[in-house]
Parts: structure tokens; C-alpha cells; sequence
């Protein structure tokens, strides 16, 4: 692939800051594999051969009468019984952690939550449930709240930035008083006002975030394209005829890109800490769901049993300095001053 | 003989650049005597600002500067001086001016204030001041003391750089080009300014500049730098009477070539009628008062086809609002007409189609491409809006052959702009506004950005096309030599209005009205 030497010199300002390629790398190969949390955390057997056939339990349900069991529902693997039963007639494949995050550890000597042991190894939370489990599916489900809100606000806000900044005058008065006003309202009353008549899903809380959060972009957005309207090659470009919105996408836009990329990894880290603390209150995902804030709350409401806190302490301060190592090395990729 | 005031020898300055190394100045050695007005030629990039910066040590020596050779002054070598010895020598023995005068004043403190901070004598200082400020010719210099730099024009600010840079009476006075950045008119003043001062005061000139016309009205010894290097030295007159190396003789040389063939057309390609480009400076949301600035007043013009319309002004006399209006790219009242239709009512929309026919060549070639595409990209723009029929393949043969047209290669396409200078930019600005095949080409200052010997390139490029395939220009500019290159007719504005108009040569020889003579006599010094 061949980049603009623009963009191969933003590549190389990228790659000099060390710490920022190394967060990057980091957090790629943290992310990655957690995408694959069900192979890697899961209470179903990766891949069973019973009786010459292949399945796959992480993708299929399949009834424990079909093993030879007495059960119409979903065989459930952890069952010594259900156990004996395929490894009569073929064998099963279990992942590294056998527990999914809601998967309870009945088999507890001690009452939950319990210490770290060979069998879970960063212990249990109150409700008996694998610490390291929820933590993978937490880091997974924190990370891509963040991503799609990032990408959502950062779309909208541009958008409208951008029509203010390229249109200025009226567009632009009554867009900015608008936003004076709506940025004045509590984001989180507003959240816990609704959370406490619906019970607030993934995408009801993104949405919600999403009303808010575009605001971030907004302003440095507009200010470019303010700018940028009367440089002399978007002059020439309307000369040519081109129409007002290719002018934007093509010549006006690359310009407020560079604002928008370099602000895009912090708003990623503040969507994960606005999430993590929602759910730290209560107020967050529904109950049961694997959330680094739910953690942190357990933590603080079971001193007795630090694991919990400590784990779920590491995991967001590891997640959220690589996101804001990788944003440093964004902002000095970008940084007009680096030319040479 | 006179006493030598400043000695350079063998001076050299590289820079590291990205591990590259550049010789900005290579073995330059010349002297300036007691009250002679030296002055340093040559084309941007040549390392005359360089030299100029390190007779002042402004230059600070690291790792990736390196200066060698030595610059006596009364036999102290300032490369070698420590930073007490320099602080003696800077602003009390010399001084320099520079460029921009909108730049090097502090906006934040009163003139007063700032040229207070030159005059090592505290005594009296405010009788000094104006006294200082009279010697400049500043008018009403007691009442424009507690002044702020924006409340002067450009030529009034240029004016308090060089009172400052006098306050202590130095012995060499260095002017890195001081004229540039000002209008024809004041530029002759500012000269004539410095020229008396250094009578007066029996100082030194160190002048530098592009501009040999400069030059050769008050430089007693010229030399001519081609690349860091000092290709040719000596008097004034000796230099343009004989010059020797062909640098020289290509710099001298560079005056542009007269426009020859005429149009026999009298059909009117352009017209205006009334045409008003009010600005709103102020506006208040409860009142309906609102003020305007007028930039263009009830402007009237006719263009005919294949001749090319100049207009000349100082700046602020509307003439780039008035190609933007035509351009409709600004909104203006009063009507225009291309080819007897009325465009000036048309929605963007409708006028759409008529932009390929009307194009627009910028200022600066710097700002005017985009640095994000490539020169292909650049180019072809147009024809993917106006001639949607044609394939990619017919496209980018018609972008090369374009490129070659205002002589480029066909191989730099894939290029961007930033691998390309000023002239060769300009010349992608022209392949730009060509390939839509235009009728009217509006240039908008094309040459002022750039050096001499290619601004007499471009021109030479513009008459060139004109001929070969009859395009209708309407050239604005404040550089009278190059309009009366390109013109056949002239208008002249001041402050909106016209004041004087008519075929290039009638006003060139026979200036009707005050200020055109003004300004013609400013530009053939």
C-alpha cells in the first residue's frame, strides 16, 4: 500500500514514539484476544467427538438426552455426570478457564468470595463466580461500548461541526447556542432519572451517552472548518464548481481530521471511564453482566477479599494508560510542529 | 580611503537538515566602508537573509548550525564575541530592520514604550522619542507616542522600526528587505527615508533585497549571491553596465517581455454594471443598525474577448473583492454579464455550468493546492465535475498534456505539491484553471509570491497561452511593470473606485489623474 508522504511521515512520528507503538501493540493483542472470550473463558467444551460426530457447544445448543442424559435442556459440561457421558463414547475439549463470566463455581470449599486457587485463579466474586472470566468479558464489553461510542459521537459530532464551521452565520449561531444549552444539562442525573424506570441495555445506555458525548468533537471540528473555508484551495475548488459538500469531504475535511484523530483516543478512555463508573454506581449495564465497574464495586463491598479489588483496579488502570500512551503517540503523529 | 566598518570573510553557514547537509552561505567575503550603502541581490533562497542574521549573531551555533570564517567589526570578530560583548554591539553600533513590519512591532505595547527600550541614555527620553519619530517623518508624533502598532498603517509601522533601529545613532544599519511587504508608493518613501537617514547620519547600509531596481537607485556596491555563494561583486554602475557572470545578466535581464500581438475582437466577453461589494464590520443582534464597509463602489467594466484587462491598486482598493464577486464566490450587488447573459442573479446551481468558463489563479501558489492531493488529482478535479463523459484513461491523458502545456513533465503527476517551488506551483495553478478550457481567466497578484527571473517566467507563460489559445485576462496586481507587460487596457482603483481607466500605454505615457501618476512614478524608479 502506498501512503501520501503525509501520511508516511504521521506513520513514522507514530512509530518513533516508542512507548505509544508498544501500547498499541499491547492493547491490540489484550483486545484481540478477548474478542475470542468464548474459546478462552467459556463453562461449554470448546469442541466435543461423541460417537464419531464433531460439535461445537460454543456455537450450538445441544440437549443432554443427546449424550444419553435425561434432560431435555442444554447438557451442561460441568456435570460430572454429563462428563462421563461423552467421554464414554468420544472425548471433549474444555478452554483454559472452564467458566464462562456468569458461570457459579457450586464446588467452593469456602464461602464465596473465595480466594485465588490453581482452579480460579484470580478467586471469586461474592456470587461465586470466576474473577478472571468476568474480567476478560468485562475488558471486552468496556472496550467495544468505547469504540462504537467513539466512533458514533466523533461521526455525529463532525457532521455537525463540520456544516456549522462551513457554513458559519446563521447554521452556525443558533447550532452554537443549541449546544450551550444542551451541554448544560447533568448527563448523569439524566442517566440514573432513566435507569430507574427502564432497566438501561447496552445500546439504550449507548444511546443515551451518544445524546451527550458528541459534543466533544464539536467545537475543534467546527473551528477547522471556519479556518479552512477560506484557504485558498477550497476558493479555487468552488472556482472549478465543485459542490459544497465534495469541497467539505474533500478539502475542508482532511484538514479537521487531524483534530479529530488526535482527540479520538482520549474520548475512547473517557467512554470507558464514564461506563466503568455508571456501572460502579448501579446504574449502568443490567445486573449479572460482566462490567469492570460492577468489579470495583464488589471490591469495595468485600474489603475481606482484595482479589476482587485488586484484579479489577489492574485491569482498568493497564486499559486505560495504554489507551492514553497510544493517544500521546496519535497527538505527536499529528503534530504540525514535527514536520522535520 | 574609507574606513572599512564591517569585514566578512570566508564566511560559511550549513545546516543539518534531516541529515542532509545545506550550505546556506559558502566562502561569502566582502567589506562595507563607513557610509556606503552595500547591498546584497539575489533570489529567495539564496542566503542573503543568512548572512544578514549572522552579522548580528542571531544565529545561534548547535548542533545542526554550523558558522565559520570570521566578521570583523573595528577589528573584533563578532563570531567570536561572548553574549556581554554582543549586547554592546546589537541595537548601539548595528541595527537592522526587517520584512514585516506587522510582525516585528509587539502588538501589545505602545510604540512609545517599545522605543523606549532601544535608547541606552534615559534621559529626556520622551523629547528623544520624538525627536526620533520627526526624524522618520511621522506626523503629529506627540499625539501617535501611546499609539498601539494596529493603530498604524504598514508604512507608519516600518517607519518606527527604523526609528528604533536609529535610536543610538549605530554605524551599520542592516535592512533585510525592508520595502517588500509595502505598496509601490510607500515603498518609495520608505527608501528615500533610509537613504537620507544614512547621508545624515553617516551610517552604513547593509540592503537586502530581490528587487534591483531597488538597487540600482541608492546602492553604491552591489553584491549578486546565486546559492550561498558571492557569484559577483562591485560598484553599483559597474555591475549593471557590465555585468559578468550570466547570473547577474539572467537577474537584470528578468524584466518581462512586452505583450505584442492585439486582439481585433470587440465582442465584450465580461461587463459589469454597478457592481457594489459591501462587507459587514459590525453587527448587533438587538439593533437593525448595521455597518459596512464599502469595498468596491458602483464598479462598471467592460472586457473584450483575447485582450487582457489590468487592474492596478494599492492594497485595500477592492481589486481581489472584485475578482472573488466575479467569481461569485462573494455576494455583491449590481449586475454582471458573461457574454450578454446576466449571471449575477443566478443560484450557485445554475451558475455551476459557467464555472468552467470563468477560472481564478491565486496569489500565493503556496495556499492554493491542496497538500493532500496529488498534482494528477489536482488537476483533473475539474473535469470530473464539468466533463463527467470522459473515461479515466481520457482524463489522464488530458492532465498530462495540460502539464506539458504550461511546462511541466507528464512524469510528475504522481507527485504533491509540497516537492514543487513557487514558479513550477503556479504553474499547476494555471494547468488547473486550463483544462476546463476556459474563456476569462481571472489572475489575482500570480506573480507577487514569487522571485524575480520566474515571475518574468510566468508572464512569459501567460502571454504565451494567451496567444495559442486567445484567453480573456483580467490581471490585478500592484506591480505596475509587470500589468503594463500584460495589458492592453488599465484601471486604476483606489479606496472601491476607479479613478482613472483606459488603453495601457495612453497611461503609462500620459497619467491623467494625481495618485495614477503617483503610483507610476513610485514604480519606475
Amino acid at each position: 500500500m502506498k501512503f501520501s508522504p503525509l501520511t508516511q511521515r504521521r506513520i513514522n512520528n507514530f512509530k518513533a514514539n516508542k512507548r505509544g507503538l508498544y501500547s498499541a501493540i499491547i492493547f491490540t493483542i489484550i483486545f484481540t484476544i478477548t474478542l475470542f472470550a468464548e474459546f478462552i473463558a467459556n463453562d461449554k467444551p470448546i469442541l466435543v467427538k461423541y460417537d464419531g460426530g464433531i460439535y461445537f457447544p460454543v456455537f450450538e445448543r445441544i440437549p443432554e438426552t443427546y449424550f444419553g442424559g435425561e434432560f431435555e435442556t442444554e447438557a451442561d459440561y460441568k456435570d460430572p455426570f454429563v462428563q462421563n457421558l461423552i467421554n464414554n463414547k468420544g472425548f471433549y475439549l474444555m478452554p483454559i478457564i472452564e467458566y464462562s463470566f456468569d458461570t457459579i463455581n457450586y464446588d467452593l470449599k469456602v464461602p464465596s468470595p473465595s480466594a485465588p486457587t490453581l482452579e480460579n485463579i484470580l478467586g471469586t466474586d461474592d456470587q461465586g463466580r470466576d474473577v478472571l472470566a468476568r474480567l476478560i468479558y468485562g475488558f471486552r464489553i468496556s472496550v467495544l461500548f468505547g469504540l462504537i461510542l467513539t466512533l458514533l459521537s466523533s461521526f455525529i459530532g463532525v457532521a455537525i461541526g463540520g456544516l456549522q464551521g462551513f457554513y458559519g452565520g446563521r447554521i452556525d449561531l443558533y447550532g452554537q447556542r443549541f449546544i450551550e444549552i444542551w451541554s448544560g444539562l447533568p448527563v448523569l442525573f439524566l442517566l440514573i432519572i432513566i435507569s430507574s424506570f427502564i432497566e438501561p441495555s447496552f445500546w439504550i445506555l449507548l444511546s443515551i451517552m451518544l445524546l451527550f458525548s458528541w459534543m466533544a468533537l464539536e467545537g475543534v471540528v467546527r473551528a477547522e472548518f471556519l479556518r479552512a473555508r477560506n484557504f485558498e484551495y477550497v476558493k479555487a475548488a468552488k472556482a472549478l464548481g465543485l459542490g459544497n459538500i465534495k469541497i467539505m469531504y474533500k478539502h475542508v475535511l482532511p484538514n479537521a481530521m487531524v483534530a479529530t484523530l488526535t482527540l479520538m483516543p482520549f474520548i475512547l478512555s473517557g467512554s470507558i471511564a464514564t461506563l466503568t463508573s455508571l456501572d460502579f454506581l448501579g446504574f449502568g449495564l443490567p445486573p449479572g453482566s460482566p462490567s469492570l465497574g460492577e468489579m470495583v464495586a464488589q471490591g469495595k463491598a468485600n474489603l475481606q477479599a482484595p482479589w476482587l479489588g485488586i484484579s479489577a483496579f489492574l485491569t482498568l488502570s493497564i486499559q486505560l494508560s495504554l489507551l492514553v500512551f497510544v493517544g500521546e503517540a496519535v497527538r505527536d503523529a499529528f503534530d504540525p510542529r514535527k514536520v522535520f | 580611503m574609507k574606513k572599512k566598518i564591517i569585514d566578512v570573510k570566508d564566511l560559511s553557514i550549513n545546516f543539518n537538515f534531516n541529515n542532509q547537509l545545506v550550505k546556506a552561505v559558502n566562502g561569502s567575503s566582502f567589506t562595507i566602508n563607513e557610509g556606503e550603502c552595500f547591498s546584497i541581490v539575489g533570489e529567495s533562497g539564496s542566503g542573503k537573509s543568512v548572512t544578514a542574521m549572522s552579522m548580528m549573531r542571531l544565529l545561534k551555533e548547535n548542533s545542526n548550525t554550523h558558522i565559520a570564517g570570521q566578521i570583523k567589526y573595528n577589528n573584533k570578530d563578532i563570531l567570536r564575541l561572548n553574549e556581554k560583548e554582543l549586547s554592546d554591539i546589537r541595537g548601539k553600533k548595528i541595527s537592522m530592520i526587517f520584512q514585516e513590519p506587522m510582525t516585528s512591532l509587539n502588538p501589545l505595547h505602545t510604540i512609545k514604550k517599545q522605543i523606549k527600550e532601544c535608547i541606552i541614555d534615559l534621559d529626556n527620553t520622551d523629547k528623544k522619542i520624538i525627536n526620533l519619530l520627526n526624524e522618520v517623518g511621522i506626523e503629529d508624533a506627540n499625539e501617535r507616542l501611546n499609539f498601539y502598532p494596529h493603530q498604524l498603517s504598514g508604512g507608519q509601522r516600518q517607519r518606527v522600526m527604523i526609528a528604533m533601529a536609529i535610536a543610538n545613532k549605530p554605524d551599520l544599519l542592516i535592512a533585510d528587505e525592508p520595502t517588500t511587504a509595502l505598496d509601490v508608493t510607500i515603498q518609495k518613501q520608505i527608501l528615500d527615508l533610509l537613504n537620507g537617514l544614512r547621508r545624515k547620519f553617516k551610517m552604513s547600509l547593509l540592503l537586502i533585497t530581490h528587487d534591483l531596481s531597488i538597487v540600482k537607485k541608492i546602492a553604491d556596491k552591489v553584491a549578486v549571491m546565486e546559492k550561498g555563494k558571492i557569484v559577483e561583486q562591485g560598484s553599483t554602475n559597474k555591475i549593471f553596465k557590465s555585468p559578468s557572470h550570466p547570473y547577474t545578466l539572467k537577474l537584470i535581464n528578468s524584466k518581462p517581455t512586452l505583450k505584442k500581438f492585439k486582439s481585433k475582437s470587440n465582442h465584450v466577453i465580461l461587463k459589469t454594471e454597478n457592481l457594489n461589494i459591501k462587507y459587514k464590520i459590525k453587527d448587533s443582534f438587538f439593533n437593525k443598525r448595521k455597518v459596512f464597509f464599502h469595498a468596491v463602489k458602483k464598479l462598471n467594466l467592460e472586457i473584450k474577448e483575447g485582450q487582457t484587462l489590468g487592474i492596478v491598486g494599492e492594497s485595500g482598493s477592492g481589486k481581489s473583492s472584485l475578482a472573488l464577486a466575479l467569481l461569485k464566490l462573494i455576494n455583491s450587488d449590481g449586475q454582471f454579464f458573461y457574454n450578454g447573459l446576466e449571471i449575477s442573479k443566478l443560484k450557485e446551481r445554475d451558475f455551476r455550468p459557467f464555472r468552467k468558463n470563468i477560472q481564478i489563479i491565486f496569489q500565493d501558489p503556496f495556499a492554493s493546492l491542496s497538500p493532500r492531493l496529488t498534482i494528477e488529482k489536482i488537476i483533473s478535479e475539474g473535469l470530473e465535475i464539468h466533463r463527467k463523459e470522459l473515461s479515466a484513461k481520457d482524463i489522464s491523458v488530458l492532465t498530462g498534456d495540460i502539464l506539458e502545456k504550461v511546462g511541466l513533465d507528464k512524469t510528475m503527476l504522481s507527485r504533491y505539491p509540497h516537492e514543487f517551488s513557487g514558479g513550477q506551483r503556479q504553474r499547476i495553478a494555471i494547468a488547473r484553471a486550463l483544462i476546463l478550457e476556459p474563456k476569462l481567466i481571472i489572475l489575482d497578484e500570480p506573480t507577487s509570491a514569487l522571485d524575480m527571473t520566474v515571475q518574468k517566467q510566468i508572464v512569459d507563460l501567460l502571454l504565451k497561452l494567451q496567444q495559442e489559445l486567445s484567453l480573456t485576462y483580467v490581471f490585478i496586481s500592484h506591480d505596475l511593470k509587470i500589468v503594463r507587460a500584460l495589458s492592453d487596457e488599465i484601471m486604476v482603483m483606489k479606496s472601491g473606485e476607479v479613478v482613472e481607466r483606459g488603453a495601457a500605454e495612453k497611461i503609462f505615457l500620459n497619467p491623467k489623474n494625481n495618485y495614477t501618476k503617483n503610483l507610476i512614478n513610485s514604480a519606475f524608479i
